[in-house]
C-alpha cells in the first residue's frame, strides 16, 4: 500500500502548511493584544551584567534594565511580576526581536541610525546614556587610550564597540587588535588570562564588571569616553501602539521624578488638587485609554518599580557596588538628560 | 477480453492509478509548502520594512578581522568591503580545516594502530585517549583548550625567546619569510607548488604500483614543491622577505604569528576529530583477513612493513568512506570557532550581519558556503574513493 503512506505524508505536510499560514495570519495585529492575551510580558534582557541585567544563582533577574521590563508588565497587566524574562546575547538580541521570540528588549543597546533602519527594530526613549571606556589591568602602563597602540583590545561580537574603537585607532593612524567573544564573560576570561592588553564596551558595563570582580583593585577604568551610547529598548518595527507602551513606561518614571512621586508616596499623591499629578496619575484626561492601558497605568508602574531616581539608585546608585554618578542620566532640572514629554 | 476488464476497474480501486494520483497530491502539496514558506519569508520582511538584497556586501566593513588575509590580499576595514571581509573568513576556515584534517589523519592512524598493539601499556593509552575524546563534546574541549591549556601559557612580556621563536599566550611567533606589501602575491605560488607535488606523488606512486620498483615518490613530491616554490619567488621578483619577530610595548610584531584561538581551535579540532579515525582505523585494519598478515610473515616481512604494505593499503578502501564523514564533521565543526574568538567564516559573517543588520542575509551566505565546502570534500573523498577502491572484474 505505497500510496496510503504518500497520502498520510501529504495530509501531514498540509497539517504544517495550516500551521505557517496560522503563524502568517497572526501578523497583522498589534503586539499589545498578543502580550495581554497571553497574560504575560516577555522580555529579553541582558543575563550577565551586575546593575543592568543580571540572573543571580536563586534564578531571579534583577537590575536597572529589568525593572523597567516589570515596569511595561505593571503598565500593561497591573501587575509587575507578569514578566518572563529571557537572556540575550549582544549578537542575538535583534534576531530574537525580529523572530518574535521576545515582545521588547532592555538589554544595553545603543540607539544608532542604522539599527532603526536596517535591522527592522524600533527604539523607545532613552533610558541610561552611555559612552564608551576602556579598561586596563591596574599595572598596565597605558594611561590614555592613544597609549594603547600596537595592543590588542577584547570586547564582545555584534556590538557598536567593536567599529567604535576600531574608528578611534584608525583616526589616529595607530594599529590595534581586536579580538572579540560572543558573551562578556568570555572577554573578562581572556582579559583575566592576558590574551588582551585591555577591554572595551559603555562604560557603565566596565563599571559593574570592576565592581563585581573579586579584587577591583586589579582593574583601572581610562578617563576618556570615546564614543557616545544613548542605550534605549526596542521592539519590533512598524507597531507603534506597541512601541507607545513601551515608550511611555519609560517616561512615566522620568516624568514621576520631575513630579517628586514615588513608590511610597504616590497613593498619598491621589488627594493632590495638582491638575498635572491628577491627569498622571490618570484622575483626569483620557490618556492611559489611548494607549489601550488602564487610566492609571502610570500610577502601577511607578507602585512596581518606583520613579526613575528609584530605579537607577537601586541598581547603580551610591548605596550599590557600582555607584555610578547620575551625571547625563539626571534630571534635565539638575543639568541631566532625562526630559518626560508631559502626560495630557 | 483483457482490455474490458481493464476498463471494468474504477480508477479508485486501480493500484496504478491510486499511486499515480498520490503522488500528484504529493508534489502538489510540496509546492504549496514551499511556496508558503516563501510567501511567510516576504511577509515577514515586509512587515518589518526590510529588503532582502545582497548590496549591503559592497558597503565599507569597518571593523577588524584578528587575524587573516583574503587569500594572500591583505584586508584593511577602513576601505575594504563586506565582500572581502567574508573571503577573509573563508581563508581562516579553509586555513584550519585542511591543516586540520592532514593532522587529524595522521594522529588518528597512529592512535589507531595503538589500538590494536600487543603492548599492554600502549594499548590501554590509546583506549583511554580514544574514549576520553570520543565522549565529551568538542565545545567543552575548545574551552579547555583555549582558555586552560594556551591561555595558562606566560604573558608575552614574561616569555623568553628560544631562537628568536616566541612562545606565549599571544601565541606563537617565529621568524619567517613575509609577503612585501607592494610586491605580487606570493600565496597561488604555493598553492600550486603543492598542487605539483601532490601530482608528482600520485604519478610515482602509481610507477612503483606498476612495476614494482621501490621509487621514493615522498621525496620527489618535496623536490617537486620546493623546486616551483623557488622559481615562482625569482619569477615574481623576490616577493617575500626575512622577517623576525621584535618585542614591543604590547607583545611581539614581525615574523609568522600563529594566534592562541588558531592554535586552540587546530589542536581541539585534530584532537577530537582522531579519535574518531583511531576507532575507523582500528575497524578498517580489523576487517583485513588474518590471513593477510600470516602470508606476510611467511615471507619474512617485518611488523611495520606488513601493516605498511599488506594491511594498511587493504584497511584504507573499507576505511575511506567514515574517513570523509569525518572531515565533514571536522569542516562544520570549526564553526565552533565563534566561542574561542577565532575569526572563521561564520564569525565574520555574524559580524557582518550584526553591524549591517542583514542577518538573514548572512546566515543564508553561511549556509551557502558550508554547503560548497561539504559538497567538495565529499566530491574530492568520492574521487579518491573510486579511484582506490577493490576492482572486481
Amino acid at each position: 500500500m505505497k500510496y496510503k503512506n504518500a497520502i498520510i505524508a501529504s495530509l501531514a505536510i498540509a497539517g504544517i502548511a495550516a500551521g505557517v499560514l496560522a503563524v502568517t495570519a497572526q501578523g497583522s495585529t498589534s503586539r499589545l493584544d498578543t502580550v495581554k492575551k497571553r497574560g504575560k510580558l516577555i522580555c529579553g534582557v541582558n543575563a550577565t551584567l551586575s546593575g543592568f541585567g543580571f540572573l543571580d544563582s536563586n534564578g531571579k533577574y534583577s537590575g536597572f534594565d529589568v525593572d523597567f521590563c516589570r515596569g511595561v508588565a505593571a503598565a500593561v497587566f497591573g501587575d509587575a511580576s507578569k514578566v518572563d524574562f529571557v537572556s540575550l546575547t549582544a549578537a542575538a538580541r535583534f534576531t530574537a526581536i525580529q523572530s518574535g521570540e521576545v515582545d521588547v528588549v532592555f538589554r544595553n543597546t545603543t540607539f544608532t541610525s542604522s539599527r532603526d533602519g536596517d535591522v527592522g527594530v524600533d527604539f523607545g526613549p532613552i533610558n541610561f546614556y552611555d559612552g564608551q571606556g576602556v579598561m586596563v589591568k591596574a599595572d598596565s602602563a597605558a594611561k590614555r587610550i592613544a597609549d594603547l597602540a600596537g595592543a590588542t583590545i577584547c570586547t564582545n561580537q555584534g556590538t557598536t564597540t567593536e567599529q567604535n574603537i576600531n574608528d578611534y585607532f584608525r583616526q589616529r593612524k595607530l594599529q590595534i587588535k581586536v579580538v572579540t567573544y560572543q558573551d562578556f564573560n568570555l572577554v573578562m576570561a581572556a582579559f583575566n588570562q592576558g590574551r588582551c592588553d585591555a577591554v572595551t564596551t559603555d562604560s557603565s558595563g566596565l563599571a559593574s564588571q570592576k565592581a563585581t570582580s573579586a579584587d577591583p583593585s586589579n582593574y583601572r577604568i581610562l578617563g576618556e569616553v570615546i564614543s557616545k551610547e544613548p542605550l534605549a529598548p526596542f521592539v519590533a518595527q512598524n507597531d507603534s501602539k506597541w512601541r507607545d507602551v513601551v515608550s511611555w513606561t519609560v517616561y512615566s518614571t522620568i516624568y514621576a521624578e520631575e513630579l517628586e512621586l514615588t513608590s511610597r508616596n504616590i497613593d498619598a499623591a491621589k488627594t493632590s488638587t495638582d491638575p498635572v499629578v491628577r491627569r498622571f496619575l490618570g484622575l483626569e484626561g483620557t490618556s492611559g485609554k489611548g494607549l489601550g492601558l488602564s487610566a492609571d497605568f502610570a500610577v502601577d508602574i511607578i507602585k512596581a518599580v518606583g520613579s526613575y531616581k528609584e530605579i537607577f539608585d537601586r541598581n547603580l546608585g551610591p548605596k550599590t557596588k557600582l555607584n555610578l554618578p547620575r551625571r547625563q542620566n539626571a534630571n534635565y532640572e539638575q543639568g541631566g538628560l532625562l526630559y518626560s514629554p508631559p502626560f495630557r | 477480453m483483457n482490455s474490458q476488464m481493464q476498463a471494468s476497474v474504477p480508477f479508485y480501486r486501480d493500484v496504478k492509478k491510486l499511486a499515480l494520483i498520490a503522488q500528484v497530491v504529493f508534489l502538489v502539496v510540496v509546492v504549496l509548502l514551499i511556496a508558503l514558506v516563501i510567501n511567510n519569508i516576504n511577509l515577514g520582511l515586509k512587515k518589518q520594512n526590510l529588503n532582502f538584497s545582497f548590496d549591503f556586501l559592497n558597503q565599507t566593513a569597518g571593523f577588524q578581522v584578528a587575524e587573516g588575509t583574503a587569500f594572500g590580499v591583505p584586508y584593511d576595514s577602513s576601505s575594504d568591503n563586506y565582500f572581502k571581509v567574508v573571503f577573509v573568513g573563508l581563508y581562516n576556515t579553509l586555513r584550519v580545516a585542511v591543516t586540520g584534517m592532514i593532522l587529524a589523519t595522521v594522529l588518528g592512524v597512529l592512535v589507531g594502530i595503538g589500538r590494536l598493539s600487543s603492548n599492554w601499556l600502549v594499548g590501554r593509552l590509546a583506549l583511554v585517549y580514544v574514549e576520553i575524546l570520543r565522549n565529551t563534546p568538542v565545545l567543552v574541549q575548545l574551552f579547555v583548550w583555549y582558555f586552560v591549556v594556551i591561555l595558562g601559557l606566560p604573558a608575552i612580556s614574561k616569555a623568553q625567546p628560544i631562537l628568536g621563536v616566541y612562545l606565549s599566550n599571544s601565541g606563537l611567533a617565529t621568524p619567517w619569510l613575509v609577503q612585501k606589501p607592494d610586491m605580487p602575491n606570493f600565496f597561488p605560488v604555493t598553492i600550486i607548488a603543492v598542487l605539483i607535488g601532490l601530482a608528482v606523488f600520485a604519478f610515482f606512486s602509481n610507477q612503483r604500483a606498476r612495476t614494482g620498483k621501490p621509487t621514493p615518490a615522498g621525496w620527489y613530491a618535496i623536490a617537486a614543491w620546493l623546486l616551483v616554490q623557488i622559481i615562482g619567488f625569482f619569477a615574481l621578483g623576490q616577493p617575500l622577505e626575512y622577517g623576525a619577530p621584535v618585542r614591543g610595548n604590547f607583545g611581539v610584531t614581525g615574523g609568522l604569528q600563529v594566534s592562541p584561538e588558531f592554535t586552540a581551535l587546530l589542536i581541539g579540532l585534530v584532537v577530537y576529530t582522531s579519535s574518531f579515525i583511531a576507532e575507523i582505523t582500528r575497524a578498517g585494519i580489523q576487517s583485513v583477513n588474518k590471513g593477510q598478515t600470516e602470508a606476510a610473515r611467511a615471507l619474512g616481512l617485518g611488523y611495520s612493513e606488513t601493516l605498511q604494505l599488506i594491511i594498511l593499503p587493504q584497511a584504507l578502501r573499507v576505511m575511506i568512506p567514515p574517513l570523509g564523514n569525518q572531515y565533514l564533521n571536522l569542516t562544520k565543526n570549526s564553526s565552533l570557532a565563534v566561542a574561542i574568538g577565532y575569526s572563521d567564516v561564520l564569525n565574520v559573517l555574524g559580524t557582518a550581519g550584526n553591524q549591517s543588520g542583514q542577518n538573514l542575509q548572512t546566515f543564508f551566505i553561511a549556509g551557502i558556503v558550508y554547503l560548497i565546502l561539504s559538497f567538495t570534500i565529499a566530491f574530492l573523498v568520492n574521487l579518491y574513493n573510486s579511484a582506490t577502491r577493490l576492482r572486481t572484474r
